[in-house]
């Protein structure tokens, strides 16, 4: 033989070596799959319980024999077919597992009636699944001897009984009423024993468990293997029928390894054989929440949630309409959150934040949050979230004047319709109040503040509501002259409702415009004149000439009398340089009194922010502010700017010194502060801030006023707001700061002793180094 | 804002003894079961916690945030092998009323 063929032959010993192996690791790996016989004990025990049927005896109560015979069940009469149907329902409640129900709904059947053994018989089944004997012995014991439900629940107790044995023969040739067990009966507890009590099943379950589900699983991360999946499969085939439960639960806990794990291949099979939870039986669900896990949606997975909840979920007849809706709801929802990225709006350092959608964008998102709601109008969050981004894309497109209104109309809409669904939020109810109110639609305002009124007694904005309606009502009167009469009243009833924390000066100028509208200039005149003398102001001073141009502009005075009235506002703005302090700060106290009522006048957008900036501007340059003047009047104006933004900056705010030194000591100037401080756009507190704020909080609880007690509680409320939305950033802006440490700079640290400590003697350094403010709060001192 | 959460202070399905994926009837039936046990009159405030998580279980929001929210901690196979043998399986009624046959004639 030559070497050649040697070779050869040596290479095939070789192969049929190789092949031989092979074949033996593939049947020792099938041996090890198989498991010790599931599939005989499942089907013998299946077929043993297919073929018990009830059968009739001779001379059994026909009404006993109506529970499962139809023919017998029609020749009854109706009230006997009724309670039948009783019992028959009852016992089909007990094979889903509703005992509770089950008991409720034999009740009916009075102690009298011949079916009340089976109303017993119920009752007891309740106490034997849960597997208190004695009260089930209880509840059987006066159990007809000659009917079926007691030969049921002879059976029943006799599964539990230690000693499964034949009877005795002197037993046997007892008596039947005696109740002993016959053959029958122990062949049918021997069954039940098997089923409910000593369940195979059971065995199975842990042996195939342990063999497979809890091996040392390899590689790391696994948390189920295939083989585990492969025989769960048949042991589902097997007992499926018999335990239904069991095989469930196996099945999810299945489900929740393999999606708890990053193999797809392991996942991929789990979901494609094992049956899902009944709100998502096909695994459409699982898939598109698995691959959420590693990646933003795409079109697959987009799929996968479409398929969910255009198909599986309205054809899933397990699931009730209202909660396949809520579902729906929650997962579009979701779904927007997720595709906008609208859990994470502010993320400091992605540039996009900056950056507004666009109006298509929005378009988009809007029709999505339509679906949303639609699906459910009753979920709350939905309206919160859809009102709240409508919101935050008002803010970010102002340039856009079309749009922002186009946005306002959608925003008041979906308030509108938060209100429909949900009479009982309080959040859409403010909006509409205050929107229909600034828009004088008195009407539609009325059952609102009425709602409010009613549903927030503490809220003392809400309590001024019914004087604030007057007022505008009045106002709005005043366009007819034939109304002027009924506007007068409408005023007085508004003076009667006076809210006690609010000067009632504006009213005065308010009454006199009234009388200019009405033409008796004669007694305008000297009510302006009786106002000067009582209240100090020069004629035509600015805040006289502002109070009376905003009362007139609100009484609807003609414009013929309205120009007079603008020229010393005109003039005053125009010489604002050459005005006194007092002026300015006097007309700065009005603004914040209107601020207060929350009715202004149209002219107030022309000239109050130059009044409010000069004013700002000379108390920028006081060292303090000066005690001679009238310190009341200032700390109000002082509100009016911090409510009005004159102090931000885009990022931060800049308070003057003379405002800054009186920090955590002056009440009013301390909220003011905080107020400014809660609205920018990343509000934080600092160890400035921290000493305002205890005052502010305490006065809160003990100012005089109380409408600074509700406004101060009001500022508090928002500044922790705001601080949890910056605190909630910066914690996302860390987690991404070290990501980029992990992935970019150190990949692995040193460990050694040296380089640890080294590392934590820096870590310290830079502690000890960090600044008391932060950046965003700047106290800029002019 | 009132979300499915704020409901109640308390998880109104431990409240109940329920599972996330409880249905309408295990939610009822756990409930008639539960106030069975505590009366007004003998347990009010048991009553009333127990009361209320029905009621907000019942909601369909909240049973909804639950089928999709399943971050509960993932059972161990014996955990839920060892749940599930505490649970009879429940008859079929025929089995049920099969067991009260009497021996045929003919035996």
């Amino acid at each position: 033989m030559s070497s050649r063929s040697r070779k050869q032959n040596a290479k095939n010993k070789r192969d049929q070596k190789r092949k031989r192996k092979e074949k033996q690791r593939t049947k020792k790996k099938h041996n090890s799959l198989a498991m010790p016989a599931p599939r005989g004990i499942a089907y013998r025990r299946q077929a043993r319980l297919e073929s018990l049927t009830p059968e009739a005896w001779e001379g059994e109560n026909p009404l006993d024999v109506a529970v499962f015979d139809t023919n017998v069940f029609s020749a009854l009469d109706t009230e006997s077919q009724h309670g039948v149907n009783l019992v028959k329902h009852a016992i089909d409640l007990i094979a889903k597992g509703q005992y509770e129900q089950a008991t409720e709904s034999v009740s009916g059947i009075s102690r009298k009636n011949p079916l009340r053994d089976w109303r017993m018989l119920v009752a007891g089944l309740q106490h034997w699944y849960m597997k208190d004997l004695d009260l089930a012995t209880k509840s059987w014991s006066r159990l007809d001897t000659t009917r079926r439900p007691h030969r049921i629940a002879l059976a029943l107790m006799l599964a539990h009984g230690k000693d499964l044995s034949r009877p005795k023969p002197m037993d046997i040739h007892e008596p039947e009423p005696s109740g002993d067990p016959d053959d029958t009966l122990i062949a049918s507890a021997e069954t039940l024993r098997r089923t409910c009590i000593d369940r195979a099943a059971i065995k199975i379950a842990i042996a195939g468990t342990e063999k497979y589900g809890d091996v040392s699983l390899e590689p790391p991360g696994t948390t189920i293997i295939p083989e585990m999946i492969e025989w769960l499969l048949e042991f589902a085939r097997d007992f499926r029928q018999t335990e239904p439960r069991l095989v469930k639960a196996l099945e999810l806990a299945a489900l929740e390894k393999a999606s708890d794990q990053n193999y797809g291949d392991i996942f991929e099979l789990a979901v494609k054989f094992l049956r899902g939870p009944a709100h998502d039986p096909k695994n459409l669900l699982t898939r598109y929440f698995y691959q959420l896990r590693f990646a933003a949606p795409d079109r697959k997975t987009r799929a996968h949630l479409k398929k969910y909840l255009t198909i599986d979920l309205p054809a899933n007849k397990a699931i009730p309409k209202p909660l396949a809706n809520a579902i729906t709801s929650l997962l579009l929802l979701m779904e927007i959150e997720i595709e906008h990225e609208l859990n994470e709006p502010s993320f400091p350092f992605s540039t996009f934040a900056f950056i507004p959608m666009s109006q298509k964008e929005v378009s988009q998102v809007i029709c999505k949050f339509h679906e949303a709601v639609a699906a459910y109008h009753e979920n709350n969050n939905a309206h919160v979230r859809f009102t709240e981004w409508l919101q935050q894309n008002i803010d970010s497109h102002k340039g856009d004047k079309a749009f922002v209104e186009q946005l306002q109309s959608e925003l008041m809409n979906a308030m509108q319709r938060w209100t429909e669904a949900l009479p009982g939020e309080k959040i859409p109810r403010q909006f509409l109040t205050d929107t229909l109110l600034d828009q004088e639609n008195l009407a539609e305002a009325e059952p609102h503040v009425n709602w409010l009124q009613r549903a927030l007694p503490g809220d003392l904005k809400v309590q001024a509501l019914p004087w604030k309606l007057q007022m505008l009502t009045a106002m709005q009167l005043s366009r007819r002259k034939s109304n002027l009469q009924e506007a007068l009243s409408t005023l007085e009833s508004a003076e009667a409702l006076w809210p006690e924390w609010l000067p009632a000066l504006w009213l005065r100028y308010h009454k006199s415009a009234w009388m200019l509208r009405s033409g008796d200039h004669t007694s305008y005149e000297q009510l302006r004149h009786a106002i000067c003398q009582d209240t100090g102001h020069e004629r035509d001073s600015l805040v006289d000439a502002c109070m009376m141009l905003g009362a007139a502009q609100n009484m609807k005075v003609p414009s013929a009398d309205l120009k007079p009235l603008r020229e010393p506002v005109n003039a005053a703005v125009t010489g604002l340089h050459s005005l006194k302090t007092t002026e300015l700060v006097n007309a700065g106290s009005f603004f914040w009194h209107m601020t207060q009522a929350g009715i202004s006048y149209p002219a107030f957008r022309m000239h109050g922010s130059k009044i409010g900036r000069e004013l700002l501007d000379r108390i920028s340059r006081m060292d303090s502010l000066p005690p001679a003047l009238d310190q009341r009047p200032i700390w109000e104006s002082i509100m009016w700017m911090s409510e009005n933004c004159f102090w931000q900056q885009k990022w931060d705010i800049k308070i003057a010194s003379s405002i800054y030194e009186q920090i955590g000591k002056n009440t009013y100037l301390s909220g003011a502060v905080v107020n400014a401080v809660s609205q920018t756009k990343y509000p934080l507190i600092g160890a400035t801030l921290e000493p305002a704020l205890k005052l502010v909080k305490q006065a809160a609880h003990s100012d005089p006023d109380p409408f600074y007690r509700y406004w101060f509680n009001h500022v508090v409320q928002q500044f922790e707001a705001g601080v949890k939305r910056t605190e909630s950033i910066q914690s996302t802006a860390d987690r991404f700061r070290s990501l980029l440490n992990n992935d970019l700079v150190d990949d692995e640290e040193c460990q050694c002793p040296a380089c640890v400590a080294e590392r934590e003697a820096e870590r310290k350094r830079q502690a000890a180094h960090v600044p008391d403010e932060p950046h965003y709060f700047q106290t800029e001192l002019f | 804002m009132n979300q499915t959460a704020n409901v109640t202070e308390q998880d109104p399905f431990r409240v109940l003894g329920l599972s996330n994926t409880a249905t309408e009837s295990e939610i009822r039936d756990r409930y008639l079961s539960l106030i069975k046990r505590y009366t007004p009159s003998t347990h009010p405030e048991r009553f009333r916690d127990i009361h209320s998580a029905y009621a907000a279980a019942c909601d369909p929001l909240v049973m909804a945030d639950r089928l999709i929210n399943t971050s509960t901690k993932k059972q161990e196979w014996h955990e839920v092998i060892a749940a599930q043998s505490e649970n009879t399986p429940n008859l079929p009624a025929t089995l049920l009323l099969a067991l009260g046959n009497r021996p045929s004639a003919s035996e």
